[in-house]
């Protein structure tokens, strides 16, 4: 069986939803040989790894076996730098540039090694930009905001994750994509309301604030954590875009939308692009001496 | 023996560091604060050297006690301190949503899934 990736492969729609095809495609296949070709690819964004990763784990588990074929030697370079290729045979190098944000698949009790996964990758490094304090701060809360989700609504052992620094862009600007394969958005918000719903309204509903899925019996309240990021998206004028079933969701500084893609993808991505040459503080004066009241 | 009416919990090692991200970890800190105020300790809830927060451990540690305790009960039992000052409207943010959650969540939900049916 043969993949032939497509020309561009970027966090939108369409990369997306190419994803979502393959691993549409893949799900009741056993026993295969499956190429994934970069033949015709020329552009690849190096953290929908994590999207990749993910769909082949699954796959493998039906134990089908996986090469990547035909890389040119920059698509080779940077797959090995951020570790991706290591983790299906291929060879690991150092990140001499340091744009990658490793690939790695993490345990959901690992939640205190992926702290450390993300100081050593992002925050902490001495070579990446210099960034403020409270917008470090920020972002590190993001990101940890969609683990939390994916380890209490997603039900998966696994949350895969990859990030790319595009220091040339401008902005210069961080994507890092979150992906666990259990339950869909579209399955936790349908059993939630015992109602049927399409990918697309499950996510709309999921990103309100208040909303939760968390059963009433835990006592424990909810849907504080996409309206935190949401937040911080419009004050750092980033994206945050998530795909679950066949929902599309993305937001921006100036909008909210949402479409459903024509595949279902079995599991849930979360794919954050924070603007790095945001010189914001993120300190907000007013509250600083207020006492926290019951 | 004089009783000791009061305890201090450091979420710093109750955490086993700097990052306060576990629900696990903010059920246990419930546990602990619980069990004070049930048996008419009070607490003393220090973030010291806490660097990072998120909100899914402030629901498990603190939005939970609105399930047993109201905000007056809290007041009296309870007292947070050193927390960061951009940490604290994550506090107030849990602690009006944690209000609501136990007052009318199950009308909330209700309402939404009226108004989607409505839309279809």
């Amino acid at each position: 069986m043969k993949i032939v990736l497509p020309n561009k492969l970027s966090s939108d729609n369409a990369g997306f939803s190419f994803l979502a095809k393959l691993s549409s495609q893949l799900e009741d296949e056993m026993f295969q040989q499956v190429e994934i070709s970069f033949e015709n690819n020329t552009w690849f964004e190096a953290n929908l790894c994590a999207i990749l990763g993910a769909i082949i784990n699954r796959s493998q588990a039906n134990l089908n076996d996986f090469a990547f074929t035909n890389l040119q030697s920059q698509q080779k370079n940077i797959l090995s730098r951020n570790h991706f290729l290591a983790s299906f045979g291929g060879v690991k190098i150092e990140d001499g540039f340091n744009t990658t944000i490793k690939y790695r698949k993490s345990k959901i009790s690992d939640e205190k090694l992926i702290h450390e996964y993300l100081f050593r990758e992002l925050l902490g490094k001495d070579e990446f930009p210099k960034l403020s304090l409270g917008l470090k701060k920020e972002i590190e809360r993001s990101i940890f905001e969609i683990y939390s989700n994916a380890i209490i609504h997603g039900g998966s052992e696994n949350i895969y994750s990859c990030g790319q620094h595009f220091p040339n862009k401008v902005p210069a600007r961080v994507d890092f994509t979150i992906v666990n394969m259990g339950t869909t958005i579209r399955e936790n918000v349908g059993k939630h309301l015992n109602t049927l719903i399409t990918g697309k309204e499950a996510i709309e509903w999921a990103t309100k604030e208040r909303n939760t899925t968390k059963p009433k019996t835990e006592n424990i309240p909810g849907g504080l954590g996409l309206k935190i990021i949401q937040e911080f998206a419009k004050l750092n004028n980033g994206k945050i875009q998530i795909v679950s079933d066949n929902g599309y969701w993305q937001f921006t500084p100036n909008s909210i939308t949402s479409n459903t893609i024509p595949y279902s993808f079995k599991g849930t991505i979360v794919n954050m692009e924070f603007n790095l040459d945001d010189k914001a503080s993120y300190h907000l004066i007013s509250e600083q001496d207020e006492e926290i009241v019951f | 023996m004089e009783i000791n009416k009061q305890i201090t919990i450091q979420v710093f090692d109750e955490v086993g560091g700097s990052a306060a991200i576990s629900v696990d970890d903010g059920n246990a800190i419930f546990t602990k604060i619980d069990h004070a105020i049930t048996n008419k300790v009070n607490v003393v809830l220090s973030f010291q050297n806490i660097e990072l927060i998120i909100t899914a451990f402030l629901n498990a540690a603190i939005g939970q006690l609105y399930s047993k305790y109201t905000s007056e009960e809290l007041t009296a039992n309870l007292q947070i301190t050193n927390v960061r000052p951009e940490d604290k409207r994550l506090f107030k943010m849990v602690i009006e949503r944690a209000k609501e959650y136990f007052s009318n969540s199950e009308s909330f939900d209700e309402s939404i899934k009226t108004e989607m049916e409505h839309n279809d």
